[in-house]
């Protein structure tokens, strides 16, 4: 028996809640639209209305398909959560279908902490990644919530500072905390490499040719 | 033989050193992402499209060719050496060639790949020379019937056809749609889903779409996955990168059937090289079971040349079919369709009657890329394969930087960059649910597209839906639809019954 995929756990809805909401918004948006002109029949809100009906049955389809029983997968206990199973030499998991091998070639240990490793980058040495043994748990849908709040809170804090900061020094801060989020705590060669990169985009970009970014309260350079 | 006296002039005009140079860098970016598993030349591209603010479209257009045959190129390399092929275009040679690598033979494995993309590129180009104006002269007749049709195959085609799952590669449409919806409507000026933003009016940009879902989508789902190891078992390849006499023997009938397969699928939008890919790997195993000494299994030399010649026909006919008809038949092409729209430029039949300056020289760029290219990744591939030590941290925080750079460059608007950080965050749903990326760039690219030549159609005609099947190109163009859809469903059957014995 083998867990379930990430993409047919209960977390996958997420998909077609998506689709729900886009189908709403363009609903919303149709029935309040201003049209300028006669729109006839096949006029700016026809569109719409066929993709909104799209985005519906497709969440419907969707959501079907996911939650459908699979008794590969279920087994005795079905619709069991799937958790950190430890299933040993059976992590090659979704590769019967090689073409589906696009998303989940590698294998992941449990990741207990759910942070990534302290100090030390996942690549120190080229090809010293952290060797977790033979003890492999098909856990597929392991995120890393911390390092992805990370990744998307520097992102968000770079566009609320960008414009007082001024590029070089927010894209250094936005390097740094992505680094971070990647595993790597080495502070001093991360930032000295964010600045390194701002500066070069600067220089090449908007100095030689011409595209203008944020200077910020640094001004001039 | 006008193409020839034409071509003839494409190579006068990028026989220049700016021209070289940037063939040379964008044969020299593309093998680089290939080689960097996650990284693609969709995305290379992506992230690139600012520069088309600033650069001679010739040298723009050329060097976003040469990044996407050198993807094709150095994605092989990865997975011969490491058994982690740096896209999923790679995967099918990469069973073979890892064995090859393991027996030994990893400078042999390397070359016939590299050869094999040479090959089917320069096969793929030679005919998009000759029939690419054909075929556009037979696509000037098109009318709204014909190019509504035409948005309609690319839709279901990339979706239903080719993606492992029709539902999935339906709701990633789906998305792709809704965002092509936002801003003034053409055709009646009327603002849609802006909701009094004027930052909204004229839509999403296709650059932050582009680079949001390809660039920073990635990026978070790197982060995602901090945390799994990766095991990694390289084989440094040792020896000559040359073939013996015999080895191109037994290479050169794959390398042709593998472009054989290329071929047409180039044409198709069937999302890219994956699936000729697995054909030629398919048909190359089926012949080796004939053989008195079968060798797949222990490195067959036929298993890497068969699908390495197909993945890079497909790109070049996919050059073709993208300037002669404007349908972009792989996520790559539907950005490189982006870059020619930067310039105003629109792809189609009447590209090459309005800038055939531009078209030729394009044209005579892929010759130039292809030679570069197997320049680039005979002989140094085992270089090629230390660009795998640059720590992933930094690797992804500069692609980040980067992503952030494009979005902004291409508004200098804070709203392009919270669109941005949304549209990540669905990028890495997608990634982690399995929801392919390439129909939403199809989608967005083409949907406008689908639906005013709806509307012209139906307003021409007066609402009759007729009017869309009434002429012969319409029809055969549905009818290939429905044998693709016909072919997907007995292939998936095909599958589950082998995958029950």
């Amino acid at each position: 028996m083998r867990t379930r995929p990430a993409h047919l756990s209960r977390g996958a809805l997420v998909v077609p809640a998506i689709l729900v909401a886009l189908g709403i918004f363009l609903l919303y948006g149709t029935l309040t639209m201003e049209v300028v002109g006669d729109g006839g029949l096949f006029g700016p809100t026809t569109m719409p209305w066929i993709v909104a009906v799209l985005c519906f049955v497709v969440a419907a389809g969707l959501t079907f398909d996911i939650l459908r029983p699979r008794p590969e997968y279920d087994g005795v206990a079905a619709g069991a959560v799937p958790a950190a199973v430890p299933a040993g030499g059976a992590a090659a998991g979704g590769a019967d279908d090689a073409a589906a091998a696009t998303g989940h070639t590698g294998v992941d240990p449990g990741s207990p902490d759910g942070v990534g490793p302290d100090g030390v980058g996942p690549d120190g040495a080229g090809s010293g990644s952290e060797a977790s043994g033979d003890a492999v748990a098909d856990a597929p849908d392991a995120v890393n919530s911390a390092a992805v709040l990370t990744a998307v809170g520097g992102v968000a804090a770079f566009i609320v500072v960008l414009p007082w900061l001024g590029w070089i020094l927010a894209a250094t801060g936005l390097f740094t905390a992505l680094a971070a989020a990647l595993g790597n705590r080495r502070w001093f060669p991360v930032v000295l490499a964010g600045l390194a990169l701002a500066s070069a985009i600067q220089v090449v970009f908007s100095g030689l040719l011409g595209i203008s970014l944020p200077a910020g309260f640094v001004g001039g350079f | 033989m006008e193409q020839l006296t034409n071509l003839l002039g494409g190579f006068a005009d990028i026989l220049s050193p700016s021209a070289l140079l940037f063939v040379f860098v964008g044969a020299l970016l593309g093998t680089a992402v290939g080689v960097l598993p996650g990284l693609g030349s969709a995305m290379a591209v992506a992230l690139l499209l600012p520069l088309t603010f600033v650069l001679d479209p010739t040298n723009a257009l050329i060097m976003f060719t040469g990044i996407y045959f050198g993807g094709l190129f150095g994605d092989s390399i990865a997975g011969i050496l490491m058994n982690t092929p740096g896209n999923s275009t790679a995967i099918a040679s990469s069973f073979e060639g890892y064995r090859m690598a393991q027996r030994g033979k990893a400078a042999q494995a390397l070359a016939t790949a590299a050869i094999g993309a040479f090959i089917g590129g320069m096969v793929a180009s030679l005919l998009v020379v000759f029939f690419a104006p054909t075929l556009a002269e037979l696509a000037t007749g098109f009318g709204p019937a014909e190019f509504f049709a035409l948005a309609v195959f690319a839709f279901i085609a990339i979706s239903a056809v080719v993606a492992d799952s029709a539902i999935r590669g339906l709701a990633a449409l789906a998305i792709g749609l809704v965002l092509a919806l936002i801003g003034i409507d053409q055709p009646s000026g009327t603002p849609r889903f802006s909701f009094g933003f004027p930052a909204l009016l004229d839509g999403v940009s296709i650059v932050v779409i582009t680079v949001s879902l390809l660039a920073l989508g990635e990026v978070f789902h790197q982060a995602a996955k901090v945390g799994r190891s990766t095991e990694q078992d390289t084989v440094l390849p040792t020896g000559r990168p040359w073939l013996s006499r015999a080895e191109f023997r037994a290479a050169l009938p794959a390398w042709l059937r593998g472009t054989g397969y290329g071929l047409p699928f180039g044409v198709i939008p069937a999302g890219g090289a994956e699936v000729p890919t697995f054909l030629a790997y398919g048909t190359e195993r089926r012949l080796d079971r004939r053989r008195t000494t079968p060798m797949f299994g222990r490195g067959s030399i036929q298993g890497v040349a068969g699908p390495e010649a197909a993945g890079n026909a497909t790109a070049g006919t996919a050059m073709g079919a993208l300037l002669a008809l404007g349908l972009p038949t792989s996520a790559t092409a539907a950005i490189l369709l982006a870059a020619f729209q930067q310039y105003g430029l629109q792809p189609g039949p009447l590209l090459l009657e309005r800038s055939g300056d531009i078209v030729w020289a394009l044209l005579a760029g892929f010759f130039l890329a292809m030679v570069v290219l197997l320049i680039l990744n005979l002989p140094f591939a085992p270089l090629w394969a230390q660009l795998l030590r640059v720590p992933k941290s930094y690797l992804y925080a500069g692609i980040g930087v980067f992503a952030a750079f494009g979005v902004y460059a291409a508004g200098a608007s804070t709203v392009d960059l919270v669109i941005m950080l949304v549209i990540g965050v669905l990028g890495l749903a997608m990634r982690l649910y399995d929801i392919p990326v390439a129909p939403v760039l199809i989608a967005v690219i083409l949907g406008p597209l689908a639906e005013y030549s709806l509307r012209d159609a139906m307003g021409n005609s007066g609402n009759d839906p007729a009017v869309l099947v009434s002429s012969p190109i319409t029809v055969v163009l549905y009818l290939l639809l429905v044998a693709g859809l016909a072919w997907a469903a007995w292939r998936r059957f095909a599958e589950k019954r082998a995958a029950d014995v």
